[in-house]
């Protein structure tokens, strides 16, 4: 069987591979048949990232490829059913190499540094908004980069910020820390908190936030 | 228009209830979702009112609990934590403004 591995560089394969027609299906046998097994086989290097790194990377062969190759297909299978004109109209507003290439370089650099696995699908939903054209490309990496740079355990915290009883202020401060909360400086008038009339903090969701939790709650 | 009532704390710890302004309240409630009370009294003994990370919040639950003839009704019956706005406060006085 001949390799269907592209020329160009990785960065490029990537977005390549977003524009894939049949992603949902290769993905989904990936999935099924478990990375570890799916990585001897041929079925990844019909997507053309995939291709590029198990050539020119031997990818598998340690344990930080492997992870890598798990964020990518968990990345990929989130936008993988998104309806085709809808991948090629975002391909065509990425109209040159060069704005290809950074939009496939800033998907990669993302994904190789997520601290937990959970985040490659977060991200995949979030690019998945903006090839569908809900937000702009730039906005998604925004927010991506702020799902980079949280704990996952206070991310998951992210719908509760506004309802019931808040989250702990920990988690409001870290998440605020990365933009996500937004901090509002008041006057504890009912004393509440602490001393009556003292300053007290509070935290509500900055228009990323707001954005970001109808994608981790779906 | 908004449901109004006015609390007031009784030397007792009691607190006497009335109604400010309700006239024309349909089962369905205030049609602006606001639920306004005049409180007069030491506001850090009342269960309803609580603080959260974003704000203050009241528990229409404990409220509905603790005062049962006036608000043990269907448009606030079950409805939890909601966010409270202080829209006025004095030494004694408050005016709480909750988004129901």
């Amino acid at each position: 069987m001949k390799d269907n591995v592209s020329s160009d560089p990785i960065e490029i394969s990537l977005i390549d591979s977003v524009l894939k027609e049949n992603l949902k299906d290769l993905v989904e046998t990936a999935a099924e048949a478990g990375l570890d097994a799916v990585l001897e086989q041929d079925v990844l290097k019909q997507i053309p990232v995939f291709g590029i790194l198990i050539k020119i990377a031997s990818l598998g062969a340690t344990l930080r490829d492997r992870l890598f190759a798990r964020k990518l297909l968990r990345f990929l299978r989130e936008i993988a059913d998104i309806p085709q004109d809808k991948r090629n109209e975002f391909a065509q507003k990425l109209d040159s190499k060069k704005e290809k290439r950074r939009a496939g370089e800033s998907i990669l650099l993302l994904l190789e540094r997520l601290d937990d696995m959970k985040k490659p699908e977060i991200i995949g939903r979030i690019v998945r908004l903006a090839i569908l054209g809900e937000i702009d490309f730039d906005t998604s990496m925004k927010l991506s980069a702020m799902v980079d740079r949280s704990y996952i355990s206070d991310l998951v915290l992210l719908p509760q910020a506004e309802r019931g009883k808040g989250i702990p202020d920990e988690a409001a401060e870290a998440l605020a820390t990365v933009g996500l909360l937004e901090r509002r400086i008041d006057t504890d008038v009912l004393g509440l908190k602490g001393p009556c009339g003292a300053n007290v903090i509070f935290y509500n969701l900055s228009c990323f936030g707001k954005s970001l939790v109808p994608i981790l709650e779906s | 228009m908004p449901a109004h009532y006015i609390a007031t704390m009784m030397a007792s710890g009691d607190i006497n209830w009335r109604s400010k302004f309700t006239s024309g309240l349909s089962n369905d409630g205030p049609d602006d979702k606001r639920l306004i009370i005049d409180f007069f009294g030491n506001i850090k003994s009342v269960p309803w009112i609580t603080v959260a990370s974003y704000g203050y919040v009241a528990d229409l639950n404990v409220l509905v609990d603790n005062v049962p003839v006036l608000f043990d009704k269907k448009w606030i019956r079950g409805k939890g934590l909601r966010r409270a706005t202080i829209t006025s406060a004095s030494e004694n006085s408050f005016i709480i403004e909750i988004q129901i």
